[in-house]
């Protein structure tokens, strides 16, 4: 008989400041199954580096108990990527809205796909910015009325899981508020990933944006992981099939099992983090001075 | 005929980029450093790689010299353009060099009174019997080499070990370059210069600011580097790139220079020591993250090395413009500490103390160097690894006693406004680095009142900073009644016009300001009270440190603004020329003062 061994911790005990987001807000989603996952893989929170940016989003970072980073608007990304390196020993999560992660922090986003650097990326994607009162963000589809654009907007939307894959992501999974089951499972799989791992969670803004609502989206997703013929290992299938998708795919979506993290790549002993290193100023050092003699 | 000159030489090799001016100079340069002078070579190159011409000048003394002489001695010219841009500053018993192999002559218009000008086939000789026209390079070396009567055993060790990786063909080749050479200028008058050296061989250092910044860092404890390539702070990047990760620690060249503070920032955070190092265009970038890191009491060492701006400026010249933004950048208020080192041997030693000041005062701090320091290679004593400590502050690296309270006090407000800082996976020391205002617990706070003690808490660790950073260094006679104030890189000039004055009977002094904030207002009212004339000495337009020495002293005639803003360094005989011709009568005192009394 399999043993059965019980957590030894629950989600409470990573209860942090209490969420001061709308009742609704697709972003509760988000914290709570964050929470039953790191209790299921029985994380110490203070070996949990939590990083947020700027927005309604970002400040989950004060509703989870760990060592929270919540940093300035769209650089969240650099934060969480150099206290991995420093520190591998880290479950380091970034988390943020669309407008931190595929706006103004775009770049850092396709760097540290390219890095492929060991931490989880959670992007909470409302197609707006909440925390400025409702202006489109980058995901908001062509002609989407908010206060900033009367007309609609006139720019396509962008797509961090397409982006994520065409830049070489080694994990890419896209989850819903609407549906914490599966979120969990996502999470839990991004935070065992060997890499980088993006979990893009469409997360209704419920005061901003009254077109992709929770019933919106439900009508407008197509959860891979019902479907039994998919395979998230092929990237080019990967790519083609969800870019002739007439719906939204959820569920894992790709995922590089040879992935190799950038702390190991980087770090001559990734298992004496520098960060926690006795220093000293050392002797031998000195000898380095022979190239300038 | 000019007097003979000893142990006191300018040489420039001039020509177009790529032509290997920055190699023949390297190898003079060591030569004499190892004859035992002090050298410093001076790059003075265009923001491109290929063609537009360029000047590397190689200046050596007997006694520490940090920035250019006030005329050249001899001029390596490969090409005709460099003859007409430099032969103007050569003094009389000077020697151009210059390569004449497609029958070039310099013109009547150029020829300098007591200068002699010399023409070798350089490239004809290097193509015809090496087979490599770079070898010019090499054969201008024996040129110089004969001229000056030196030995030619050093040239011979460097040539073999710097060409050695090569292998023995091509130190053969260019050991035979340089003897031929030699033969070509056996012929010509010797110019009245000696270089006897001290005879000994001291193992002094020819490094550049960049190295010196990069080493010091490295043996104060850092462990991570981001930046994003700028001339002229690549040099940092790259030499940590080489050193840092065989010591367990990374550098990253990051996407732009927001990443590269971001990083730098996380990595502090994280518990290790870290930095970013890079010029004006990517510091601007970094201001908005400097000020997070105020905010969240981070420390975090950035290295600003300056050329002139705005925008793109002069990409590869000096200047010292980006004084105020080191010190007054970014938004809102949050203590700092900005230092800024003379030469490439304090740059080692201060860059060190500027890690311990980030830690102890838990606030970033910026090393404010400029492209002359940064990038020139310049003769050091020695450095001594066992001048330098770490102080890491109030680092919390234990579990926190009572740890069943959360969020951890990581902002708690204490009298030095100082308060413990636990990195992450510590027991008991979970907080929240919020870049927001925050309580003491890092929880988001609206209050007034907490704002207030916040902000004042935050700005306490500046009064208890002012005791802890390096003070000015006062040189020269201290009761001179002419006085000068400067910072940085002008400080090698600077000591040279003090001679160049003294010699002409005006004594001065001079303080040096090391640490540029906390602004050293205490020291800087007693020199202005105590001088009857102050120079402020400074390489940009609008007199950035003059305007801050007022602020401390109020506006006084007796205070001048002395700027230089064309990209150059100062030479001693400008400074000197232009204090001297403030001074008046006999007794060679303040004009001004001298008209008070009258
Ligand atoms: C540099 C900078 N620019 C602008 C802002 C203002 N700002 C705060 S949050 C935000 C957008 C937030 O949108 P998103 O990231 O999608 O998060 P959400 O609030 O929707 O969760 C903006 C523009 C800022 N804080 N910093
Ligand atoms: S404004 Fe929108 S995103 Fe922000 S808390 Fe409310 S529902 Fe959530």
């Amino acid at each position: 008989m399999a043993t059965v061994i019980k957590a030894q911790r629950n989600p409470k005990d990573y209860e942090g400041l209490k969420p001061v987001w709308c009742p609704g807000c697709g972003d509760f989603g988000v914290l709570n199954a964050l929470k039953k996952v790191l209790a299921d893989l029985n994380i110490d929170p203070k070996d949990i580096a939590l990083v947020t940016g700027i927005g309604c989003s970002s400040q989950i970072s004060s509703f989870l108990k760990a060592y929270a980073f919540h940093g300035v608007h769209g650089r969240l990304l650099p934060v969480a990527t150099a206290i991995k390196l420093m520190n591998p020993h880290l479950t380091v999560i970034g988390a943020g809205g669309d407008g931190d992660g595929y706006a103004i922090g775009l770049s850092h986003f396709l760097h540290a796909v390219r890095r492929n650097v060991d931490i989880t990326y959670i992007v909470m994607n409302n197609q707006v910015y909440g925390l400025t009162k409702g202006q489109a963000s980058p995901t908001a589809a062509f002609g989407f009325v908010t206060t900033s654009t009367p007309q609609g907007t006139r720019e396509r939307d962008v797509d961090g899981v397409k982006l994520a894959l065409a830049a070489g992501a080694t994990f890419v999974a896209r989850g819903f508020s609407g549906d914490v089951p599966q979120l969990v499972r996502l999470f839990k799989e991004a935070l065992q990933h060997p890499g980088f791992a993006l979990v893009d969670v469409l997360s209704p803004c419920v005061t901003y944006n009254r077109v992709n609502t929770y019933d919106w989206f439900r009508e407008n997703i197509l959860n891979l992981d019902e479907d039994p013929e998919y395979d998230p290992t092929d990237r080019v299938k990967v790519l083609t099939k969800i870019m002739t998708l007439d719906r939204i795919p959820t569920g894992l979506i790709f995922k590089d099992p040879s992935s190799k993290p950038y702390s190991r790549l980087l770090l001559k002993d990734p298992d004496n983090p520098p960060a926690l290193e006795e220093l000293r100023v050392r002797p031998e050092l000195a000898e380095l001075q022979e190239q300038f003699v | 005929m000019s007097e003979v000159r000893v142990n006191d030489l300018s040489v420039r090799i001039g020509g177009q980029a790529g032509d290997g001016s920055l190699t023949t100079g390297d190898l003079l340069a060591k030569a004499l450093k190892r004859m035992g002078l002090w050298v410093i070579a001076l790059k003075d190159f265009p923001s491109r790689i290929r063609g537009g011409h360029t000047n590397y000048t190689i200046r050596a003394k007997d006694a520490p010299i940090w920035g250019p002489g006030n005329a050249l001695d001899f001029l390596l010219a490969f090409d005709m353009e460099s003859v007409e841009i430099h032969s103007g500053e050569i003094q009389p018993g000077g020697v151009v060099i210059y390569d004449n192999s497609r029958g070039e002559q310099v013109p009547d218009s150029l020829h300098a009174k007591g200068v002699h000008y010399l023409g070798v086939p350089l490239s004809n000789i290097a193509r015809s019997e090496l087979g490599l026209e770079l070898m010019k390079n090499t054969v201008a070396l024996g040129v110089l080499a004969e001229l000056l009567s030196l030995d030619d055993t050093i040239f011979h060790d460097i040539l073999a070990s710097t060409y050695g990786r090569k292998g023995p063909t091509v130190v053969e080749k260019n050991k035979r370059a340089f003897d031929l050479g030699r033969r070509q200028a056996a012929q010509a008058p010797k110019p009245p210069y000696r270089i006897t050296g001290n005879g000994e061989n001291p193992k002094r250092l020819l490094i550049t600011g960049d190295e010196a910044i990069g080493y010091g860092a490295l043996a104060a404890g850092c462990r991570f580097l981001a930046a994003y390539p700028i001339t002229p702070a690549t040099d940092i990047l790259e030499w940590m790139a080489k050193y840092l990760p065989k010591y367990n620690g990374v550098v990253i060249q990051a996407e732009d220079e927001l990443a590269a503070i971001n990083m730098a920032i996380g990595a502090a955070h994280a518990g290790a020591r870290a930095m970013t190092s890079t010029s004006g265009p990517g510091f601007s970038l970094m201001t908005e993250a400097m000020a997070l890191a105020g905010m969240v009491e981070v420390p975090v060492v950035i290295v600003d090395c300056q050329r002139p701006g705005p925008s793109t400026g002069l990409p590869t010249k000096t200047e010292q413009g980006d004084l105020n933004h080191a010190i007054f950048g970014a938004h809102g208020d949050f203590p700092r500490i900005v230092l800024s080192p003379a030469n490439a041997e304090e740059a080692f030693y201060l860059i060190a103390e500027a890690f311990n000041l980030a830690e102890r005062f838990q606030c970033p701090v910026i090393f404010l160097t400029e492209q002359l320091v940064a990038m020139s290679k310049q003769t050091i004593p020695p450095l001594d690894l066992s001048r330098i400590t770490i102080d890491r502050g109030k680092l919390v690296r234990e579990p926190v006693q009572n740890n069943e309270e959360w969020p951890f006090r990581r902002f708690a407000i204490t009298e030095e406004g100082i308060s413990p800082r636990p990195i992450p996976s510590v027991p008991g020391g979970m907080f929240i680095a919020k870049g927001s205002e925050h309580l003491e617990s890092g929880a988001y706070s609206e209050s007034p009142k907490n704002r207030t003690l916040m902000t004042l808490k935050r700005m306490r660790k500046l009064e208890r900073a002012k005791e802890a950073v390096p003070p000015p260094v006062l040189t020269g006679d201290p009761t001179a009644r002419v006085g000068i104030i400067g910072f940085g890189g002008t400080y090698g000039p600077i000591l040279e016009a003090m001679e160049m004055l003294a010699k002409e009977g005006i004594t001065t002094k001079y303080l040096r300001l090391r640490t540029l904030w906390p602004f050293p207002a205490e020291e800087i009212r007693r020199f202005v009270q105590e001088s009857e004339i102050v120079f402020v000495v400074e390489q940009n337009a609008t007199g950035q440190l003059r305007g801050l020495v007022e602020r401390c002293v109020g506006p006084q005639e007796k205070v001048e603004s002395l700027l230089k803003f064309d990209g150059q360094p100062f030479k001693p005989l400008e400074i000197a020329t232009r204090i001297d011709a403030l001074l008046v009568g006999p007794e060679r005192v303040p004009a001004r003062a001298n008209r008070a009394r009258r």
